[in-house]
């Protein structure tokens, strides 16, 4: 086999290479755009309750950790919707029911009334236990007593997916 | 070559080329994962990262220790960053702030690059067992830029890590001569399994090949014997330690799983999302038929040469063993997808599967397939007459 010929199936591995390349490193970037702003609204919301939620506050997060993460300062400030749900003695499954959950609803709205210090409850829509509770997405359709008060809304850039992060604060609460 | 030149000189051309081409992919690595960090990866993009950061954090901030090795890895990486800062490196505040964390995070992020690293070593390494240098090389780089490789890469997430110790567990495995081998090999396998126990699984079948190859040099009782009798021992005794574990996580044991979710419709979405390496068709058309062929060329090879049988035995060469390591985990890891990765709820008493999967599982599976595509690519630097005809292909230039 001559010199030239030699080379030619490395020129060809090479060719493909480079387009494997740039189309892969073009998913990523997509991908990563798209679930960047996604997260970013979780950075936003821990910015948020960072300066508002005063020191005896209290405020239940969805996929509390995330915030934790960004702010360790939050850790004593917040719950996450995990100690609800286990202070209801239910466990979260794949066949949960409804009556189980309208009773972790039902004991959540006595928390807020009967706890002074929880000032913000928080919802997105990826944590279970916090969409479960929160009907159809509304702050008011847990309790009356919720309204919404900072909404963090998104449309990620490539799939044009749109979402939101929302705050309801517990209005009338005398201390 | 002198003695001198020798000492001078200790690694043969070969291993001076390895050196130069592992040296390259290390800094392609580097590189193409810093740009990404900061041109397109500000925010980690995974709720699982944060968790596994805050709980490293929390750990060394409560001295709690940590049997994940991951955990242990990113609270190391924390208190390196605690470190640079000390050292003036790194621009921080005494306690750290919220923003300050963010950079801390950013710190972690970059430093954990090294888990990438640390597979594509390990990948061109077990490629070279198989193929020649630069088919290596191009196999790995491709690799190297499969794309949830290269997202996962900088997002804090265990996957990476645990394939990373995964693959050095199965390079070690290659027929083992040596007890350094051996037990750096169950070194990974543990690491790999504290940090993933699904990751355990998929690779224990070379270890036990493996270690049971090594006793056999040792002791020289039967290979079959020791290889059933040691992967009953290693996957018997997870399967008790974690039956507490799955009974938290879900409803069904392990065995109860494979008969319920191994199933067509399953496997059809592991494999079709495992090929999608690009979000262009052509592309991952092109890289689905490079496999094929491979894989074909493989299967005509192996029965042409009639060794089949024969290479089942501990008596076969380091290639074929490579090959049928990578089978086999590539199959098991096939299996722990469909069996334990796609999500379902219950409704009416009936499970309902939810026909998606979360994507970073697929990382294991699109990297072992570059293997298969690595095959394909070696064959066109062969004429093709030489699986054709059964002669070496420099008889025939002669």
């Amino acid at each position: 086999m001559s010199a030239q010929k030699k080379y030619i199936p490395y020129v060809v591995i090479g060719v493909f290479l480079v387009i494997f390349m740039y189309y892969a490193w073009a998913s990523a970037v997509d991908y990563s755009q798209d679930q960047s702003t996604m997260m970013q609204s979780y950075g936003f919301a821990t910015y948020w309750l960072s300066a508002n939620l005063n020191k005896d506050d209290i405020a239940i997060l969805p996929s509390a950790d995330v915030f934790w993460a960004i702010d360790p300062n939050l850790v004593n400030r917040t719950e996450s919707y995990k100690t609800v749900w286990n202070s209801s003695n239910i466990i979260l499954r794949a066949n949960t029911t409804e009556s189980e959950i309208l009773k972790v609803r039902e004991d959540l709205r006595n928390t807020i009334h009967n706890d002074k210090r929880i000032k913000y409850l928080v919802f997105d829509w990826n944590d279970p236990r916090a969409v479960n509770l929160f009907e159809d997405k509304r702050c008011e359709s847990l309790d009356i007593v919720l309204k919404e008060v900072k909404r963090f809304s998104f449309i990620t850039p490539i799939n044009q997916w749109k979402n939101r992060i929302i705050i309801c604060e517990v209005q009338n609460k005398t201390k | 070559m002198t003695p001198i030149a020798n000492t001078l000189n200790p690694l043969s051309p070969t291993k001076q080329l390895d050196l130069i081409f592992i040296l390259s992919l290390g800094y392609i690595v580097f590189l193409t994962r810093s740009l990404f960090l900061q041109n397109y990866g500000e925010t980690m993009i995974n709720y699982d990262s944060y968790t596994y950061f805050y709980t490293a954090v929390s750990s060394v901030q409560n001295h709690n220790f940590s049997l994940s090795p991951f955990i242990l890895f990113l609270a190391g990486l924390y208190n390196l960053a605690g470190l640079y800062n000390l050292a003036g490196l790194y621009n921080l505040s005494g306690s750290y702030s919220s923003s300050d964390l963010t950079d801390v995070i950013q710190f972690v992020r970059y430093a954990s690059i090294i888990s990438s690293i640390h597979l594509i070593v390990f990948f061109y390494l077990i490629a070279r067992k198989m193929f020649k240098h630069v088919i290596s090389f191009m196999g790995t780089l491709l690799a190297s830029f499969t794309t949830l490789f290269v997202i996962y890469s900088v997002n804090l997430h265990n996957d990476v890590f645990a394939l990373s110790f995964g693959f050095t567990a199965l390079y070690f495995s290659i027929m083992p001569r040596r007890i350094l081998r051996v037990v750096l090999s169950g070194i990974c396998i543990v690491i790999a399994g504290l940090t993933r126990p699904d990751t355990y699984v998929i690779f224990i079948v070379p270890f036990v090949i493996g270690l049971s190859y090594y006793i056999k040099q040792k002791i020289n009782k039967n290979f079959y014997l020791l290889a059933g009798i040691l992967l009953i021992v290693l996957i018997i005794i997870p399967f008790i330690a974690l039956q507490s574990y799955y009974l938290t996580v879900t409803r069904f044991n392990p065995i109860e799983k494979i008969t319920l979710f191994l199933t067509y419709d399953n496997i059809k979405l592991v494999w079709e999302k495992s090929v999608q390496v690009t979000q262009d068709d052509t592309v991952d058309k092109l890289f689905l038929s490079g496999i094929v062929i491979g894989m074909s060329f493989l299967v005509y090879n192996i029965m042409r040469r009639r060794q089949l049988l024969r290479q089942l035995n501990y008596k076969f060469s380091q290639p074929y063993i490579v090959a049928i390591y990578l089978i086999l985990v590539f199959f098991l890891n096939i299996l722990n997808l469909t069996t334990y990765h796609i999500p379902y709820s219950i409704v009416n008493d009936t499970i309902v599967m939810s026909n998606k999967i979360t994507l970073r599982y697929l990382i294991g599976s699109q990297i072992l397939l570059v293997y298969g595509f690595t095959y394909a690519l070696s064959l066109l630097t062969k004429p093709s007459y030489y699986y054709l005809r059964d002669k070496p292909m420099e008889t025939k230039e002669k």
